[in-house]
């Protein structure tokens, strides 16, 4: 009995968890998946279709041209992100004066809801009333920037801002992880005579492979995630350049009301998403630690 | 051991059905006053009420709404004028902002709460939804309204036009002061396209504006263009595609150019920004907006004088007519009711004080000509403007079941001409496509 106990307990305790992930994750997923068989408009009579979704995707330019478009701009924002956040994390952790202030100024942007982080930068960044072009023009007479109507000036707008808004929540995260390496490390490579580099490359890095896993993994499902900062700031333009996935899903099944579509897209981006985080762990070897 | 067992196999087995018992728990009704109107009295006399019947039985009708301004202030003073005739009913206003107006209307119909009314301006996507008018009220009450927006669709009537919208020109009367260059004034001076184009150069070579036109970032708008150069979306049995043509080509390439040579923002059609903030900034010679946007440059702009003008033309004159319906909900439980209220709300003199308080058009017989507080002589215009338009722009628009289709794919692929990304001809052979594909699935052909 006691064995029998000992068994159940465990599952007892996940309980609760699972009926909320069932409830909000797994039987929603499960239902996408359904929908994405079928032509439905979100309201009429559901018509079972087959794979046919999947099929029309590859030759749907709109879809394409937002794959596309998500893999560039993660492949560039997800480093951007951990560079930005580790040399934040680097910076923060040495004895720096006023760094719990530098800190907190850092980590702001992650306080702020997404939304007014995009309609912020429009203000600063409007290629006709901005102010950024207000000072290029009148003060430095420079011609004004079209950041947001030219489709590389618009990808780099998108992928500065996402780095700007996200990079202090993943500082403080390595910020951790740096303060959980053992200073013996460095003391003794210091006695060695270790340059500042050698030690972030044979010390810190290696370290902090575990939480740098994370940052990646996290950062990458974010980021391929976004949605409303985006939509702030240039509405998925200039002619759909920076209309990533999710925007995409959103417009099929809300405004297109091609359900059964955007579900097929949103199994893609799923499956994608996998296999980014199987690929990452694996490089990563899982997290483990190896100081060289 | 057995229990031990119990003690916390029961918490949990507790746990788990409090849990689901309170997901599936039905919200408790929603409070069923109407907010009282704070507004100041409506312009027009109010009708006088009838008198009450006390035997009737509560009825609460949730009303789903979107403000273009604050027509919801108005709206409800109306309310309160029903209930005064029909005490035992009670209004819910749910309002959602514009662009949420579908999916949250959708949401409601599909979790099983439909309302019992909605103010929307595509019926399409909730055909199937929508209560037949004819089902409670008599054949007769369709004859209350004028030729404009499509209503009866098969023969039964989904909806009541509550107000008409036209296409047209808002202009910076400042500037065009500044730069010395008038506006048509009648239907003799109606401007050709090289003429518009002129004058937006020369004011925003002689005044202080920086463009020379906004232009909203809907199809609705740029159909206007096409429809004035002749050109339209399907042949006039609207059963088939006429998208690839010279003359939508031309309306087209004349849009671009304007972009191109900087005499519109990029901004609008590229980018994420507002054209109606842009105007209101004084920094634009005009807006080619909807006719709902007076009301809000009424009551928003104070920096410099405006006006409204007439449409240009290509090889014909043209505007685009649009609006706004109420409809009853199927499954609301009320239907009688939300139908006795549409037909009350469509008479003319409370359709009247609705128009004339929100500065709108009405498409109601006998508010025709309607004595507007401010602008009276705009809305000749758009009246002018609207009854050179030809059936075809009212016949497409009204095809809901199209336009729901084409509309994402028309507005987006102007904007990859615009950024030069597409080809203006593969743009229209990629229309001419969908629109044959969408027509197919349609008439299943």
């Amino acid at each position: 009995m006691k064995r029998l106990e000992m068994k159940i307990f465990p599952y007892l305790m996940l309980l609760p968890m699972m009926i909320i992930f069932t409830m909000f994750l797994f039987w929603p997923a499960l239902n996408g998946f359904w929908i994405s068989l079928h032509n439905w408009d979100g309201l009429n009579e559901m018509t079972f279709v087959g794979i046919d979704n999947y099929t029309r995707l590859i030759n749907d330019r709109n879809f394409v041209r937002a794959f596309q478009g998500t893999m560039l701009f993660t492949a560039i924002t997800v480093p951007s992100i951990y560079v930005v956040s580790l040399a934040l994390a680097l910076m923060l952790t040495r004895k720096i004066r006023l760094s719990g202030l530098f800190r907190a100024i850092f980590y702001w942007p992650t306080m702020i809801s997404s939304i007014i982080v995009g309609l912020s930068w429009r203000f600063l960044l409007g290629e006709s009333f901005g102010l950024v072009n207000y000072v290029l023009v009148t003060f430095l007479g420079m011609e004004p920037v079209r950041w947001m109507t030219n489709t590389n000036m618009a990808m780099f707008t998108v992928i500065f801002v996402t780095t700007w808004s996200l990079a202090g929540y993943y500082m403080v995260m390595l910020i951790a992880g740096i303060k959980s390496i053992s200073e013996t490390y460095y003391e003794a490579a210091e006695i060695d005579g270790a340059s500042f580099w050698q030690q972030f490359f044979h010390i810190t890095l290696p370290l902090l492979r575990p939480m740098s896993l994370l940052v990646l993994v996290l950062s990458t499902v974010t980021v391929v995630r976004s949605f409303p900062l985006i939509l702030a700031l240039t509405g998925g333009g200039p002619a759909g350049h920076t209309r990533f996935m999710v925007q995409q899903i959103h417009e099929t099944g809300f405004s297109r009301l091609q359900m059964g579509s955007a579900s097929a897209m949103a199994v893609v981006l799923f499956v994608v998403l996998a296999i980014l985080t199987a690929v990452q762990f694996r490089l990563n070897r899982g997290g483990g630690q190896d100081a060289t | 051991m057995k229990k031990r067992l119990s003690s916390i196999l029961i918490p949990a087995i507790l746990v788990a059905v409090f849990a689901l018992s309170a997901c599936g728990q039905t919200p408790p009704p929603a409070p069923a006053e109407t907010a009282p109107a704070e507004t100041g009295a409506a312009a027009t006399p109010t009708p006088t009420p009838a008198a009450p019947d006390a035997t009737q039985e509560e009825v609460l009708l949730q009303v789903v709404w979107f403000d273009d301004l604050d027509e919801s202030q108005s709206f409800l003073r109306l309310t309160e004028l029903y209930r005064q005739e029909n005490p035992h009913v009670t209004f819910e206003l749910i309002e959602v902002p514009f662009h949420d107006l579908d999916d949250r209307l959708r949401n409601l119909i599909i979790g099983g709460m439909p309302p019992a009314i909605a103010r929307l301006v595509n019926l399409g996507p909730f055909q199937n939804q929508l209560v037949d008018l004819f089902d409670y009220l008599d054949p007769s009450f369709a004859d209350n309204f004028n030729d404009g927006l499509r209503f009866i669709f098969d023969g039964q009537m989904l909806a009541a036009p509550k107000d008409v919208t036209a296409n047209g020109i808002i202009y910076n009367r400042t500037a065009f002061e500044a730069a010395g260059v008038s506006v048509p004034q009648n239907e003799d001076e109606i401007w050709t396209w090289e003429e518009w184009r002129e004058a937006m150069e020369t004011v925003v070579a002689n005044s202080h504006v920086t463009y020379g036109l906004v232009f909203d970032r809907t199809s609705h708008r740029f159909s206007t263009l096409f429809y004035q150069a002749g050109a339209s979306m399907l042949t006039p049995d609207l059963m088939h595609s006429n998208f690839n043509t010279p003359e939508m080509y031309r309306a087209v390439s004349f849009f671009k150019e304007l972009h191109d040579d900087g005499l519109l923002p990029a901004s609008v059609w590229l980018g994420a920004d507002n054209p109606n903030l842009l105007f209101r900034s004084g920094q634009v010679a005009m807006h080619f907006a909807g006719s709902w946007m007076l009301a809000n440059y009424i009551a928003e702009i104070d920096d410099f004088e405006w006006g409204f003008t007439y449409l240009p033309m290509d090889a014909r004159r043209s505007s685009v007519p649009g609006g706004k319906y109420l409809a009853a909900l199927q499954g609301s439980g009320v239907e009688e009711e939300a139908a006795r209220f549409i037909e009350w709300f469509s008479q003319p003199e409370i359709n009247e004080i609705f128009i004339l308080d929100n500065n709108f058009i009405s498409q109601v017989r006998g508010n025709e000509a309607l004595n507007y507080e401010f602008g009276a002589e705009f809305f000749q215009i758009f009246a002018s403007d609207l009854a050179a338009s030809g059936t075809q722009p009212g016949s497409e628009w009204g095809f809901q079941e199209f336009t729901g289709r084409i509309n994402a794919d028309l507005r987006e692929g102007l904007a990859e001409v615009l950024a030069g990304v597409l080809s203006i001809q593969d743009y229209l052979e990629m229309l001419d496509d969908l629109a044959t594909q969408a027509l197919v699935e349609i008439h299943g052909q």
